[in-house]
């Protein structure tokens, strides 16, 4: 933990120097104070920066305490892993926006009618085929990822349980919108 | 029904007329996505989804209400631009985000970058404070804030703080404007004692009736429902007011029949007291107040200017 | 109307409001059975290894909002199911924690302590109903504290805390939870800080939204839901995931529970176990009441005085607390349930949440409106009515239902619930997951919330790894705009006066408080390492 608190301490104490004196001056529209009616006001830029000196003491402290000297080493391994269960749900989540526009893109082209994603977005089966896709590649590929390999028992599973979410959340709930037909 | 104002009958028979035809034949090519400029829960968002329901039951067409809230409209503004134009995609908000909000230039929009389709009321804006002070009118106001300590004035929306700020300069007195989170948020301050004024816009009907409250000045442009002996803003000489429109509008070049139809469809519910969302407005506002077509449209520009003006004005 | 009356109004809003459905001619109240609901939904997650309440009361909550709608009338039904849940999970956490020695939530920890010695002793079916009674013993006892003392506490604030001092007693909480949480006041102070960052992103009273770094995707700002669902629920799925993987495959081939001798609880015992619920209650509450300290150290302090009290009368030979003693079992569950009601005297006193749970019943009511948790919702004003008031104690009257459930079928719920602990976490947490977007797409339907949701999700993993708690970011998170705001009102009214801050001495007193927690924490800090 020793050397990690130094990492972390000194990381925070970056993090809130580029903050005050690069991110605030430059990306509010009043500062500090501000005049406005005549009055003296509170800027925009007042509360992010005690929030980034906050974090600035943060560091500080964390870099001043007592440490307690423990052999405990954070390895690479777990990151990686953890990595890829990222990676497996950004891929899902691609899949979930562009699976169903990208499929009626290719019936189209297969000379189904012309039309857009966006007026198909609430009829069977267009609503549901990113949603089935994505939250199959997620649960499936997490549980596949964590167990070291792919069966199909996984994919059925993760078939089964995304189904289950569709008629969960969408048959009995008429305003809720299933990702990514809210986009349109 | 009775405080429909001669300009918004005006507007809307012109309206329904040029474009009934053209109206009569429009039904949106998909599901519709209504934007509302305001977080859920409070007034203005129950309004929105009750017109949306109505909408759906009268026409058969499929509308997803979805919460856009942010800088007072704002932010809703922006949503519309890049949206489809086939009225696919519409939102409520309040006229003040394209008026005041889009006059200082910082939005990067103008009020030709959104098209406007109709109001449903005009917001009952009153200068209110707690009956508990026994000011009974603004003069006592005014004298209060001359002998003692400067007042602690409320203000839900920036437009709100710069009138009020005006109308103190008009009055010659000081007072310390706050800005504080919506009507809700005004109220209890203004019970709690934190605030000793401030222009509510409608939150405060409940108030007055039961006699806590008192209104002391209108912020329209109009006399008050509940107080129709207050001054108007113009009394005190300040050369503007706050007559701020609940109002619908969509994207840029939005297609002709889909705007007539929806400012034909929305007034004609908004008018109706029988409908839920005509009963919430007769409730809250004393009634729907639907303006469409070109008087709409000449309400933003020239709002548009004024507010301006009053940017102007105010930073003197 | 009179205090009586707001009572009776709120009691009413539950009985005579809207009715789920008919039995026999009889109109079932939606709020009953929906408080009904939430309790075994409760136990069953409690009872379920990886999941805890406020998980599932996350989840729950952007679709209740999505089925009852945004109106008043919502609140009581939805703040119902969530505190159900709330009662149920302390409950339900205690089922593994006995049965398999695995606790079922953390604040069941202390529990496997002497509950699983008692089930290899064979008597795990009276230690389930030991926990069963101080388990809901507490809960009871921490309730009729929240309904005495939240009216006071909120009333004591309206009286006598203008804008300076509201703004002070924000800046005492957020320190103190800085402070005392996940044990550096260092990493605290960072977690709190990049809440704050988080919130105020795109807020703002200037037309540019601040920090927005000019895209569109930030001018909105951070919705509460993608930043609390993706800190609390995708970083502890991330972080689960990964210990799960450390593990490697621990199949779950679990023992045969065998029961012999007499189960049944004597009055005798009851009386042997009843002093130490009484006590854990105590500590319970009074830790619960405190914003940032949450149940697992209400156990551990319960567990302790438990044993330090047994330990004095022990009789020579007798079992101590560790060996299967069924006092130990009552001392933590009274603590960790007691908690439960206590928590949330900050959330409807102050508007302040103390935790995880207190911060969703604060962001259901955030999401449905019409009510501000908050000293001004205490208003007994007379002429008009305060509905705030109204539902205040139709929520009242749900927690008194819950501990009703609880008290009656909860003990059944519990041995039912035993199968949870077979559900495998390798497929029940990406399910989570998968769920926890659909939710809030839900409440927010754009990829970009999804995005957002798993950009907090990984900020909550490293939090985790590195051994910040993310505690202290929610509770900022959900305090920073109310800090800001009751800032700029406190300085606008004041007249711009740069020093509002010590323009009282309740303010001052506020202020020297939060300087010495800090410090404090920081010494204790640096005593415990040199002792290490």
């Amino acid at each position: 933990m020793y050397r990690l608190n130094i990492y972390i301490g000194s990381g925070a104490v970056l993090l809130a120097l580029v903050g005050l004196f690069l991110w605030i001056p430059q990306d509010t529209g009043t500062g500090l104070i501000v005049r406005v009616r005549r009055q003296v006001s509170i800027g925009d830029a007042l509360a992010p920066t005690i929030a980034f000196t906050l974090m600035a003491i943060g560091g500080a402290l964390l870099l001043v305490e007592r440490r307690k000297h423990t052999s405990a080493e954070v390895s690479i391994a777990p990151f990686l892993h953890t990595g890829a269960l990222v990676a497996v749900i950004a891929l899902g989540l691609l899949l979930m926006r562009h699976a169903g526009p990208g499929i009626l893109l290719i019936a189209e082209g297969f000379g189904a009618t012309d039309t857009e994603y966006r007026l198909l977005r609430e009829t069977f089966p267009w609503k549901y085929i990113g949603y089935f896709l994505g939250g199959v590649t997620i649960i499936g590929g997490m549980a596949s990822l964590s167990a070291g390999r792919l069966q199909a028992r996984t994919v059925l599973i993760a078939g089964v349980v995304t189904i289950g979410l569709v008629a969960l959340v969408d048959v009995p709930f008429d305003d809720l919108l299933l990702p990514p037909n809210g986009d349109y | 029904m009775k405080k429909f104002l001669a300009l918004g009958a005006i507007a809307l028979g012109y309206s329904i007329a040029a474009t009934a035809s053209q109206a009569e034949d429009w039904t949106p090519p998909g599901p519709i996505t209504m934007h509302i400029a305001f977080p859920p829960g409070g007034g203005s968002d129950s309004q929105a989804r009750l017109i949306a329901e109505e909408l759906e039951t009268r026409y058969g067409w499929t509308i997803t209400p979805q919460n856009t809230p942010g800088k007072a409209g704002l932010i809703m503004a922006k949503e519309m631009q890049g949206a489809p134009t086939d009225g696919t995609v519409f939102g409520m908000g309040i006229s003040e985000a394209l008026d005041y909000g889009m006059a200082d230039g910082t939005a990067g929009m103008t009020p030709d970058d959104v098209t406007p389709i109709v109001t449903t009321t005009l917001a009952e804006v009153a200068f209110v404070v707690p009956a508990s002070k026994g000011w009974k009118n603004f003069d006592d106001f005014v004298a209060a804030a001359k002998a003692g300590e400067p007042l602690r004035v409320g203000a839900i929306t920036p437009k709100i703080a710069d009138v009020t700020y005006l109308m103190g300069k008009a009055a010659g007195i000081e007072m310390n404007i706050t800005m504080v989170q919506g009507g809700r948020g005004m109220m209890n301050a203004l019970y709690a004692g934190d605030l000793d004024a401030g222009f509510v816009a409608g939150a405060h009907s409940k108030g007055v009736k039961a006699g806590e409250l008192v209104e002391l000045v209108s912020g329209m442009s109009r006399p008050l429902n509940l107080t129709p002996d207050a001054p108007l803003l113009v009394d005190l000489g300040v050369p503007y007011n706050l007559d701020i429109y609940f109002m619908y509008f969509g994207p840029k070049d939005m297609d002709g029949a889909a705007q007539a139809k929806l400012a034909q469809s929305i007034s004609e519910i908004v008018l109706d007291d029988t409908t839920k969302a005509g009963a919430l407005l007769k409730a809250n506002f004393g009634g729907g107040e639907a303006i469409s077509g070109e008087a709409l449209q000449a309400f933003i520009d020239s709002s548009f200017v004024s507010a301006k003006e009053l940017m102007q004005a105010a930073s003197e | 109307m009179q205090p009586l009356d707001y009572i009776a109004a709120g009691i009413q809003a539950v009985i005579f409001g809207p009715a789920a459905f008919e039995l026999l001619g009889v109109p079932i109240p939606l709020t009953l059975v929906m408080v009904f609901a939430g309790v075994v939904t409760g136990i069953l997650v409690g009872a379920t290894p990886g999941l805890a309440g406020p998980m599932a009361m996350a989840i729950s909550l952007p679709i209740l909002i999505s089925f009852f709608g945004y109106n008043v009338e919502a609140l009581l039904p939805v703040l119902g199911f969530l505190i159900g849940i709330m009662k149920g999970a302390t409950l339900g956490g205690a089922v593994p924690a006995i049965l398999f020695n695995t606790p079922g939530t953390p604040d069941a920890y202390m529990t496997t302590l002497d509950g699983y010695p008692l089930t290899k002793q064979g008597q795990s079916r009276k230690a389930l109903k030991v926990a069963h009674l101080s388990s809901v013993s507490g809960d009871t006892f921490s309730d009729i504290a929240l309904f005495v003392c939240a009216p006071f506490v909120a009333l004591m604030v309206e009286r006598h805390l203008d804008f300076p001092e509201k703004t002070a007693l924000l800046i005492l909480s957020l320190s103190f939870i800085a402070a005392v949480i996940g044990g550096s006041p260092g990493k605290g102070l960072i977690s709190v800080a990049l809440g704050l960052i988080a919130v105020f992103i795109g807020g703002g009273e200037d037309f540019y939204p601040r920090l927005s770094l000019g895209t569109d995707a930030l001018a909105g700002g951070f919705s509460i839901m993608t930043a609390i669902l993706g800190i609390l629920i995708v970083g502890a799925v991330l972080k689960e995931y990964e210990d799960l993987w450390h593990r490697s495959n621990l199949s779950g081939a679990l023992e045969r529970i065998v029961d012999h001798g007499d189960q049944r609880l004597t009055r005798a015992e009851i009386l042997r176990i009843a002093p130490y619920i009484g006590q854990s209650s105590i500590v319970g509450t009074i830790i619960g009441a405190l914003p940032g300290i949450g149940t697992t150290l209400a156990a551990a302090l319960g567990y302790q005085l438990g044993r330090a009290r047994h330990e004095r009368r022990r009789s020579e030979g007798a079992p101590a607390f560790g060996e299967g003693v069924i006092e130990g079992v009552a001392a933590t569950e009274a603590a960790n349930s007691s908690v439960s009601g206590s928590n949330l005297i900050p959330v409807l006193g102050l508007g302040i949440p103390g935790n995880a749970a207190a911060v969703f019943i604060i962001l259901a009511t955030d999401s449905i409106g019409g009510f501000t948790p908050g000293p001004s919702v205490f208003r007994f004003s007379e002429s008009v009515v305060n509905t705030e008031l109204v539902l205040v104690f139709g929520l009242f009257t749900a927690m008194l239902f819950a501990n009703l459930v609880n008290w009656t079928f909860g003990g059944a719920f519990m041995r039912a619930a035993t199968v949870m602990v077979r559900v495998p976490k390798r497929t029940l947490l990406p399910v989570v997951l998968l769920l926890t977007l659909t939710a809030v797409y839900a409440q927010e339907p754009s990829m970009e919330s999804l995005w957002f949701t798993l950009g907090f999700g990984i900020l909550g993993y490293l939090m985790r790894k590195v051994d910040m708690s993310p505690l202290p970011f929610v509770i900022a998170f959900v305090l920073g705009g109310s800090l800001e705001n009751s800032a700029r009102q406190a300085f606008s009214a004041t007249g711009g006066d740069p020093y509002f801050l010590f323009s009282s001495w309740i303010s001052i007193f506020f202020l020297a408080g939060s300087v010495v927690t800090v410090v404090l924490a920081l010494r204790q800090k640096r005593t415990d390492s040199t002792q290490a």
